[in-house]
């Protein structure tokens, strides 16, 4: 009874522990986080070690090393064995299962002894031992024990150790779990004509007519060597018998070559793409504060162009292949994805990284759909659609979009503004593009509680060689004041100035009012 | 006499129709496409069916003769560069606006003779995007332009005799009782900004541009004269 009661006792001093609890997540951080910039370069670490230890290995055989080499590889071992105690521990809370166990009995007030409340946490720590994972970790420790030569086959597995700390690798590595069907297919085929192939030359040649042919592993390895094409010739028939079985052999290995070259490439160039797209998804869930523009189109071309002058972080999104490669082309970030579909919208973590969403496409139906899919995710999230159509624009705001463009109307307007006022138009097409100078700007003004009004002389606003527009009252377009006769403007919290100048002329004046 | 031919009947061809009749001017719509001259005519505009690729058609539609602005707006992009070129052919001071899909094919419309050529889609996006990034403004700005605020953008084109020629560039709005602000002025295609005190002397045929009340605006030009 008391080896129980100190065991729960322990297991809640563990959970309560802050200490033990962060030690272990850098542990794990280093460790298994794949997001780590940290285990990146632990697993960079580890594979040179790796590839060092493989080496000695190797020299070794044929040379001479001396002993303080040895040294070397007493400390990989060191290393690997700590590594994997590690892996060991953070694999799962042993403390938290001892508790959940506990609490639960408890509240079904049934007895407990020790042993029930330590057999779930040790099943879980058994899985990690026994996962291929840890085996392949624990056989790359073995060949450390020189003695025993045939442990020297185990070498390998410190390899496949490098491929844990890969994750294209990884990747590529489930290329053969995905294409399981297709190659037990093929191995099923495989093993069907090699049996077949050297049942026929073992019973033809086996019996003495052939020097080369002594037992059916003989036989084995010839039809192999024949079937892969690769033909030492070493084993060659004699018998005519024999040679016709050849003749079909080659034939039918020229066949499963084909096919196996054709699953795995096909296999690998789909997985390549995944992987490609994932490095994009990541990259895109990393980005803070962008915005999603989905449909990259005639519209969406013109949005990204002008994102990518302001410095924007933004994300493109089209289900057509020859748009995304379009966008590739050009370097943005670009998935290939369904922008409609709810679960591609959540991978990319819209609700907390995306700053407002638009919805391009060409297809008013898509379009609405897109702005469902984005609504149901994240309600607050700003939805600007492209109408195509003019009765789409009452139905995208009932959606939810928070703004409706219907290009052709707003061209139509700035044909009109153009015909009328050619030169105005040319100024405010100037002041609103931030690439050329001078800009129209915004400058906000703050005022802490005590002072409600703030004076601003029209000179210091002239000594920054600004012009002065007017004053949008709260910042409400609606309500702009406008006198260029008065020597001074009187402004209030959250007032908006609305200024031309140089950007740098901008920015000292901003300063300037800040400073008072 | 209608002053403004619409070619074409395409979307934003509706749109600019719905935007002038709006402003009472006096247009009429041509499209070789009898289908959409019904359309046209269903919407209530003055439409005909012609294809305007010989110049009798154009003369006839009258250009030359008293017509003063075409929109080259059909779906069809060779048409409208086809139409653009030989009605520029036809009448050197001709306003013409083309619909352009593209930023290449936007310099073979002005190549071909058109003083603006109009993308919907560049417009579109760029003013979203301006309106996402600076809200305030353009909305003022937007206000200023398109509803029947008080204040307007007024440009006034300086004759000869204008008493203001040689003057600073920066002195005019100072030189005025009245409640404007000068922005700047355009001269010789290039837009010069009334800020740092900057130092131009105005000359003739500069237009210069400025906000205020419409009577404001209305005044200054008296006095400018």
């Amino acid at each position: 009874m008391a080896t129980k009661e100190s065991l729960v006792k322990f297991a809640y001093s563990l959970s309560s522990s802050k200490k033990y609890k962060s030690f272990k997540r850098d542990v794990w951080e280093v460790l298994e986080d794949l997001d780590s910039l940290k285990k990146r370069k632990f697993d960079f670490f580890m594979i040179i070690l790796v590839l060092v230890t493989i080496f000695i290995m190797i020299y070794e055989i044929k040379h001479y090393v001396p002993p303080y080499i040895y040294a070397i590889e007493i400390i990989a071992i060191i290393v690997f064995i700590i590594e994997w105690l590690g892996r060991f521990w953070v694999s799962s809370d042993f403390h938290q299962m001892i508790i959940q166990k506990y609490e639960q009995t408890q509240l079904r007030s049934k007895k407990s002894s020790t042993w029930v409340l330590l057999k779930g946490a040790l099943i879980k720590k058994l899985g990690f031992v026994f996962s291929p994972m840890s085996i392949i970790d624990l056989l790359a420790i073995l060949p450390f024990y020189r003695p025993l030569r045939i442990l020297r086959f185990f070498l390998l597995f410190r390899l496949f150790k490098i491929f844990r700390y890969t994750q294209n690798m990884n990747f590529l590595f489930k290329v053969f779990v995905e294409k399981k069907f297709e190659f037990v297919t093929l191995i099923i085929l495989f093993s069907f004509l090699v049996f077949f192939a050297s049942t026929i030359i073992y019973v033809f040649e086996g019996s003495g007519e052939n020097d080369n042919i002594n037992s059916f592993y003989d036989a084995i390895y010839w039809a192999v060597v024949t079937i892969t094409t690769v033909g030492y010739g070493d084993i060659s028939p004699s018998t005519s018998e024999g040679r016709f079985a050849t003749m079909l052999l080659i034939i039918s290995g020229l066949g499963i070559l084909a096919f196996t070259t054709s699953i795995v490439t096909t296999a690998m160039t789909e997985k390549l793409e995944q992987i490609k797209e994932n490095n994009i998804l990541t990259q895109a869930s990393k980005l803070k504060d962008f915005v999603l523009i989905c449909g990259y189109g005639k519209m969406g071309m013109v949005f990204a162009e002008e994102f990518k002058e302001a410095k924007e972080n933004f994300v493109i999104v089209d289900i057509d292949s020859e748009a995304i490669f379009k966008a590739n082309e050009k370097n943005y970030l670009a998935l290939r994805q369904d922008a409609s579909d709810p679960q591609a919208l959540e991978e990319l973590n819209i609700k907390n990284n995306a700053k407002y969403v638009l919805a391009m496409t060409n297809d008013d139906a898509l379009n609405l759909s897109i702005i469902l899919s984005v609504k149901s995710i994240a309600p607050n999230l700003d939805i600007i659609a492209r109408a195509n159509a003019a009765q789409s624009k009452k139905k995208f705001k009932i959606a939810g979009a928070s703004r409706v463009l219907f290009p052709y109307e707003m061209a139509s307007i700035a044909t009109i503004e153009y015909l009328s006022q050619p030169s105005a138009y040319s100024a405010i097409n100037i002041i609103l593009q931030e690439k050329l100078k001078p800009i129209a700007d915004e400058v906000e003004i703050f005022l802490d509680e005590k002072t409600s009004t703030q004076v601003i002389k029209k000179e210091l606003i002239d000594s920054f060689g600004l012009k002065l527009l007017g004053v949008a009252k709260k910042g409400d377009a609606k309500e702009f004041i406008f006198n260029s006769k008065k020597s001074e403007i009187v402004v209030e919290n959250l007032d908006v100035l609305i200024l031309i100048g140089h950007s740098d002329d901008i920015a000292s004046f901003k300063n300037a009012l800040i400073k008072g | 006499m209608h002053k403004m031919i619409i070619y074409g009947y395409s979307k934003l061809a509706k749109e600019i129709a719905k935007t002038l009749q709006k402003q009472k001017e006096n247009f009429i719509i041509v499209e070789s496409d009898e289908m959409s001259i019904k359309l046209a005519k269903e919407d209530g505009y003055t439409a005909f069916v012609s294809n305007l690729n010989k110049d009798e058609n154009l003369i006839n539609s009258g250009i030359t003769k008293g017509v003063n602005t075409l929109f080259c707006m059909s779906e069809n992009s060779n048409n409208n560069l086809f139409v653009t070129l030989s009605a520029r052919a036809l009448d050197k001071n001709l306003k013409i606006i083309s619909l352009s899909s593209s930023k290449q094919s936007d310099k073979k419309m002005l190549l071909a003779g058109a003083n603006k050529a109009i993308n919907p889609y560049e417009i579109g996006s760029q003013r979203l995007f301006r309106y996402l990034r600076k809200p305030i403004i353009f909305s003022v700005l937007d206000k200023i332009l398109f509803s029947n605020t008080k204040i307007k953008f007024g440009e006034i084109k300086l004759e000869e005799s204008s008493n203001i020629i040689g003057m600073k560039l920066s002195e005019i709005e100072k030189s005025s009782k009245l409640n404007i602000i000068v922005i700047g002025l355009e001269s010789e295609n290039r837009f010069i900004f009334d800020i740092h005190r900057i130092n131009y002397f105005v000359k003739k045929d500069d237009v210069i541009v400025v906000m205020g009340d419409v009577e404001d605006i209305e005044k200054l030009k008296e006095e400018l004269m």
